[in-house]
């Protein structure tokens, strides 16, 4: 359930507060994407939207990011405690890491990863020694050590995603959202790149958004599960809050469905659905 | 050499596209560089290198140049508006861009000359201020910049409209404004496919005679161009001197297409497994 705006103003005050969204309406045309969504985000938190297609999930991590904007003026964010919902994308600069990648296909890794760097003004650009350092540390830290000079086209679909990452992470931003991060990925290099996130997150503690549609996954890597449908929060907890209490029919059917497949349950659910 | 194949009649369609290329591209061809070798070489090399004829080339190929860059920069202007934006007119807009290419090119000569001469609209207008257009080389230019402008806007048109809107988005995610993101990502992904229209509306340019004629007044050594020449020897019978001006001519023609082929490779090793 959505929560109400009283609380969540007042927990802006609180220091360890990383991204606070309140009352979020989104339409495209007719069909409503999110409706009234509340939600905080606290410092250093792994969280999970997890829901079905078409439930808003997508368009709230787009939101995070700025590069959708909310239909009412009275939906706010901030990251920080800062109100951050008038500036657009580049001013936010969270780090993105897009479902198909979205690398310069004209760059090589080295020149793709330091692209934040780069489009910095003079006066805060810091010198190449600086960048060259930041991009082999990253490097090192996906796995990519040696692979500065090759093209996006010459690397493997796990290799581009791992780039992307760097990319995303290159600058420091205050928050890391990723879009169907394996998504396009064949089942083993899921299961590494899942894992390797999960160490990442542990070892850095940046605060973490990914959207996915796979519950495993959800469960697996996420502090926190965040359900989505129909463009509202239906449930929001750490990975055994949910499975033990679901809130309501849909959560419980939407984990039954795939969790467990005695038929009995699953109509039960479908029938308190209706 | 026998491999099987999974469509049949590759022997048949080979055979019969090695004799029309045969018939209709290399037999006249290989005539013309036959005549031109059948006569003296001294006759040929001074034909070639006759003054009035090198003012021709001048005139040819530079101003081909010339009109051959404002395209490279109006025609990426309204390739980008035609593929990005939705607005009242756009198809017609459209379908415009190839009016160049549909018109019989005397008919483009004479509504320029019509519009441009000293004593008509645009002509009568900039007379005042000593500007004249029609039968001098700015004419000329126009008119070679006229036939030009579709090659531009139809190479860079499907570029830009595969261009994925998560490049631009990426972009702004890492800190680059509209115009970094322009200069940084969008142009490097379009350049090859500028370059190629470049090209081929300067190759196009070279060869054009029917709307320049009317426009450029065809005063020798300033606004006489090389197919002119051609075809004022053919008047006189001077059958070799014609035909070694048109060996100069196809030559040029093998070097510009060369270069576009190359582009075009370029282009596709750099998207093309995107």
């Amino acid at each position: 359930m959505a929560r109400r705006a009283g609380a969540s103003r007042l927990l802006i005050l609180n220091r360890t507060m990383s991204i606070a969204i309140q009352n979020i309406t989104k339409r495209f045309g007719l069909h409503p994407a999110l409706r009234d969504v509340s939600l905080d985000i606290h410092d250093g938190e792994l969280i999970a939207l997890l829901g079905p297609s078409g439930s808003g999930k997508t368009t709230l991590l787009r939101f995070i990011a700025g590069l959708e904007f909310a239909d009412a003026r009275d939906g706010r964010i901030s990251f920080q405690g800062r109100d951050v919902t008038d500036l657009s994308a580049y001013q936010r600069k969270a780090g993105f890491v897009f479902q198909h990648y979205a690398l310069f296909n004209h760059m090589n890794v080295y020149e793709n990863i330091a692209f934040s760097f780069r489009v910095l003004p003079r006066s805060k650009r810091p010198p190449e020694s600086a960048i060259r350092e930041r991009v082999t540390e990253l490097l090192r830290a996906v796995q990519l050590e040696g692979y500065e000079k090759r093209l996006p086209t010459q690397l493997s679909g796990g290799q581009r995603q791992r780039v992307a990452f760097a990319r995303a992470l290159a600058n420091r931003p205050e928050v890391l959202l990723l879009d169907e991060p394996f998504g396009a990925l064949d089942a083993k290099v899921r299961k590494d790149l899942r894992r390797w996130l999960r160490e990442f997150h542990d070892l850095t503690r940046l605060t973490t958004i990914f959207v996915t549609h796979d519950q495993d996954e959800a469960f697996e890597v996420a502090d926190r599960v965040v359900l989505i449908d129909q463009g509202t929060i239906q449930q929001s907890g750490t990975p055994s809050e949910v499975r033990n209490n679901p809130a309501n029919s849909f959560v419980a059917d939407f984990l039954g469905l795939t969790e467990n497949d005695a038929p009995a349950a699953r109509t039960e659910c479908q029938l308190k659905t209706r | 050499m026998r491999r099987r194949h999974v469509l049949p009649g590759f022997g048949l369609s080979l055979g019969y596209t090695l004799l029309y290329m045969g018939l209709i591209v290399l037999i006249p061809m290989s005539a013309l560089a036959m005549r031109v070798f059948s006569g003296s070489w001294e006759h040929f090399w001074q034909t070639v290198t006759d003054p009035r004829v090198v003012a021709s080339y001048r005139v040819s190929f530079g101003l081909s140049f010339l009109a051959a860059l404002l395209n490279g920069v109006f025609g990426v202007m309204a390739a980008w508006v035609l593929a990005r934006y939705q607005f009242p007119g756009r198809r017609i807009l459209d379908a415009m861009v190839d009016l160049p290419f549909a018109l019989p090119t005397a008919v483009a000569g004479i509504a320029l000359t019509a519009i441009y001469a000293p004593n008509d609209w645009i002509g009568a207008l900039l007379e005042p201020y000593g500007i004249r257009i029609a039968f001098t080389q700015i004419g000329i230019f126009i008119a070679l910049t006229f036939i030009g402008f579709p090659f531009v806007v139809r190479t860079v048109q499907p570029v830009i409209l595969q261009l994925s809107a998560e490049l631009e988005e990426a972009a702004a995610c890492l800190g680059a404004n509209r115009w970094k993101t322009f200069r940084r990502v969008i142009f490097p992904a379009l350049l090859p496919s500028i370059l190629t229209g470049v090209t081929l509306a300067y190759g196009r340019a070279v060869g054009e005679f029917g709307s320049v004629v009317f426009i450029a007044g065809n005063i020798p050594f300033e606004t006489e161009i090389t197919p002119l020449l051609i075809i004022s020897k053919l008047e006189q019978y001077d059958y070799s001197g014609a035909a070694a001006l048109g060996f100069v001519m196809l030559c040029a023609s093998l070097v510009i297409l060369l270069i576009s082929n190359g582009l075009q490779a370029w282009n596709n090793s750099r998207n093309g497994t995107a």
